[in-house]
């Protein structure tokens, strides 16, 4: 009797929790989650990690390193969202962003200057779709989970209005931009890759350092913003609502108006 | 033998000193021995104690003098099931003495309630320490032969008990509605304090006692200085009803210490239960002043949501106040029944309480750990909602020395405490009751009562019990208002080794006063004999150490990575 309560009172301890993972798996929180024990854990994340650094290409291997490392970064993004009237409206109809979800015919007879139309005159040209996005699969929390889709999700927002293309030393800072604006460790390890580039593209890079962590750092934080009530708002308007200002002119493959289903390499969150 | 003959030889020089002083004062001026200023639980329990002391009531002149209506709390009398709102945990060492005066058999019994259970956690890591009389064998036994470590009792209750205690002991007079306008020094006769009342009387005490609370006038006239701060904290208190238990006693008291404060269920009876909760003064304000309904299900959820929620739904009870609309019991009843959502907490979950009628919850076989958390709340008895600013205070000094001299402090004049630890009145009664024994001593050695080496000796015990305590509880209070990873994690893996360490808990509640009387027996002793032969101890304390050697060790990998998103 007294052996059982004791057991029943362990059972209700955080840290023993913890410990009795190590052993044992317990159920999925959410569809599709894949709750995984301590060490696994820290197995995947150093080979994610490792896999991301040297193959940058593979967005799946980016994004269990992401998932991996968020660490207490999930919980201040929630924080954040509750705090502001935009980012709770997000949090209770939890919104997410595929071709299925948003209109892209109808984005695309939007008026120029929309932001709608910058987001797809952007895919077009980048010749990317909003289906690729890995969903979460490692975040114990559910509404973690959702914080954490939604900044995969809303990633090539911050492309298209900053107008940077997705190639290694524009995706790098983007990652910058983020890190300095969200916090997620991930992205700050990504500017590592810089040390891979080859000479010139780390040179241009340098150019956007600067303008990422001012501008990041600056800006609204932009996981509270509900982009898919701005599809009609000038883009202008925007980032000036947002704090953001333009980088460096970037220079891309294709000018804007040959913008057709391309073959660049998109670089997944 | 001799102590005998000291002490009666005592007696006759007190008297002797009595009739001498008494021949030379002004008619006007009533002579007095002890004269005790303030009617609260600490005055009259120092009243009491005297009354059914060895020596001091033969010999002894007392007056209480007290501002407010004493036959209110004399009458005061509430219909069964409905509680007053001031209610403290009455450790069983106050018990002892209480009854020991003769005040216990006064306090109407079935108004108390026995602590046998204490569910402490932590408002961010859920890290939970459990508290059991019978399991750890420490604590004083009730009737039915259960263990218990405190027993809540409204303080109206023991007041009105002391009063009627005093009624039989006409020798200690009290003076109340009468209100201590100045204190002085008298001119001529070695400058004792001379009372003036309010009703035109002076009393001239050998011996004045300052029982009159935080703005003691007592403490002002003998210039003791006292320091302390202020908490940023309000207490809201209210007496809660909630559905009876169909399965459990209901003599858990559940503590939850969130980074805002802790929200603390005190069990009263099987259906009512007594609510302290310190939180910030601007929700203090408006959880006070909205609708009870809304109150009722905030402390549900206060006991239920993670800190993230409850930080949430703090920012949007001040945002909702800040536009200057009222709060809707609808609206914030949304509010938490889509955290629970959030969270994943099922209808059927003990952590669901936003749209969970509390009526059926209980009926049936309760869902697994829901002894964890306190029965829910369904409303709040009226007109018991109040809330009151919390500090730490303690005076440099309990006697008063040069043009002071003759003064003495006790109970919340000389100190006040946080009251996360329910200490706060037990601390005025442990007071009393060493005073007393010390004017006691004085009397039976035949010195003047009023005298600083008489009262040297209740300072000396006393002053550095209550320091130990006051500032015990301020650490605690500070070390669980942080939010700070490190130390959350710190405060947690201890709080889950002790648990594990039934003789340290065990030594926790004897000092909290769980145990009547620690002088009388060696309980400490005994527990530490029995778990010593008991080979489970050996092998708990091994448990324990692994246990939390391994969730250390899951700790230090959480820090690492917090380090290294630490940056951000």
């Amino acid at each position: 009797m007294r052996l059982g309560s004791r057991r029943q009172a362990q059972t209700s301890s955080p840290v023993f929790k913890r410990v009795r993972h190590v052993a044992t798996r317990p159920p999925p929180a959410y569809p599709g989650h894949v709750p995984l024990t301590l060490p696994e854990k820290a197995f995947m994340a150093v080979g994610s990690g490792l896999m991301a650094f040297f193959r940058p290409q593979r967005g799946d291997m980016v994004a269990v390193f992401g998932e991996m490392t968020a660490g207490p970064a999930l919980p201040q993004l929630l924080d954040r969202m509750l705090e502001c009237e935009e980012g709770r409206r997000i949090l209770k109809e939890r919104p997410r962003i595929n071709s299925s979800t948003v209109d892209l015919a109808a984005l695309s007879r939007l008026p120029e200057g929309t932001f709608g139309r910058t987001y797809v005159n952007w895919l077009e040209r980048c010749g990317v779709t909003p289906d690729t996005r890995e969903p979460v699969r490692y975040v114990d929390d559910p509404e973690l989970a959702y914080v954490m889709q939604r900044y995969r999700e809303c990633h090539d927002f911050y492309h298209a209005i900053n107008g940077m293309p997705v190639s290694v030393e524009y995706e790098i800072a983007v990652k910058l931009f983020e890190f300095a604006n969200l916090g997620l460790p991930m992205t700050a390890l990504a500017g590592l890759t810089t040390i891979r580039l080859p000479p010139k593209k780390r040179a241009r890079l340098s150019e956007y350092i600067p303008w990422a962590l001012r501008c990041g750092s600056s800006a609204r934080s932009l996981i509270t913003v509900y982009w898919e009530e701005r599809w009609n708002q000038n883009v202008e308007d925007l980032k000036c609502d947002l704090g953001v200002w333009d980088p460096p002119p970037p220079i891309w493959r294709k000018p804007l108006g040959e913008a057709t289903g391309g073959t660049a390499t998109a670089v997944e969150v | 033998m001799s102590l005998h003959i000291a002490s009666r030889a005592g007696v006759r020089l007190s008297q002797r000193i009595l009739k001498r002083n008494l021949a030379t004062t002004a008619a006007t001026v009533e002579e007095c021995d002890v004269v005790i200023v303030g009617g609260g639980p600490a005055g009259l329990a120092l009243a009491s104690a005297l009354a059914s002391s060895q020596n001091a009531w033969r010999v002894l002149k007392v007056r209480l003098v007290e501002a407010g209506d004493l036959s209110k709390i004399r009458e005061w009398n509430m219909p069964p099931g409905a509680y007053s709102n001031r209610v403290s945990s009455l450790t069983n060492a106050s018990e002892d003495f209480l009854n020991r005066v003769g005040v216990w058999r006064h306090v109407a019994q079935e108004r108390t309630c026995a602590m046998e259970d204490m569910q402490v956690w932590d408002g961010i890591s859920d890290a939970r320490i459990e508290f059991s009389a019978n399991r750890l064998e420490v604590g004083s036994r009730s009737g039915s032969g259960v263990s218990y470590m405190a027993r809540m009792v409204e303080n109206l209750n023991l007041q009105r008990a002391a009063l009627t205690h005093l009624e039989e002991h006409p020798s200690i007079q009290l003076l109340d509605k009468a209100k201590v306008e100045t204190i002085v020094n008298e001119e001529t006769n070695g400058g004792w304090p001379l009372v003036h009342l309010s009703t035109g009387q002076t009393l001239r005490a050998r011996l004045l006692v300052g029982a009159d609370g935080f703005n003691s006038p007592v403490r002002k006239f003998a210039r003791i200085q006292s320091f302390g701060w202020s908490y940023p904290t309000q207490a809201i208190v209210a007496t809660l009803r909630h559905a009876p238990h169909t399965i459990r006693p209901h003599t858990t008291a559940y503590q939850r210490f969130l980074p805002t404060g802790p929200i603390a269920f005190l069990p009263l009876s099987p259906t009512s239960a007594s609510l302290v909760w310190s939180t910030r003064p601007d929700l203090a304000a408006a959880l006070t002043k909205a609708d009870p309904a809304i109150l009722a299900i905030m402390i549900n959820s206060a006991f239920r949501l993670p800190n993230i929620s409850m930080k949430y739904l703090h920012d949007r009870i001040r945002g909702i106040v800040a536009s200057g609309a009222t709060l809707q019991l609808d609206e914030i009843r949304q509010e938490i029944a889509w955290r629970e959502q959030s969270h994943q907490i099922e209808s059927h979950s003990p952590l669901a309480s936003a749209l969970v009628d509390p009526f059926t919850s209980v009926v049936g076989v309760p869902p697994a750990d829901s002894e964890l958390y306190p029965p829910l709340v369904h409303d709040l008895q009226p007109d018991t909602v109040a809330s009151f600013p919390l500090r730490l205070s303690h005076a440099e000094s309990y006697i008063g020395e040069g043009k002071g001299a003759r003064t003495v402090l006790i109970g919340d004049a000389a100190h006040t405490v946080h009251p996360l630890a329910g200490q706060g009145l037990n601390g005025g009664l442990l007071d009393a009751e060493c005073l007393v024994r010390s004017i006691d001593g004085a009397l039976a050695t035949g010195s003047d009562i009023g005298s600083y080496t008489a009262l040297a000796r209740y300072a000396r015990e006393r002053y550095i019990q209550n320091h130990a305590m006051l500032s015990a509880v301020d650490k605690l209070h500070k070390l669980y208002s942080s939010e700070l990873g490190p130390v959350v994690w710190a405060r947690s893996v201890g709080v889950e080794i002790i648990n594990e360490l039934d003789v340290l808990k065990a030594g926790m509640m004897i000092s909290a006063g769980a145990n009547a009387n620690v002088m009388k027996g060696s309980p400490g002793w005994n527990l530490l004999a029995s778990s010593v032969e008991s080979v489970s101890g050996g092998v708990q304390i091994a448990k324990a150490l692994r246990q939390g050697l391994q969730s250390a060790a899951a700790g230090v990998l959480k820090q690492a990575s917090n380090a290294l998103a630490g940056r951000s």
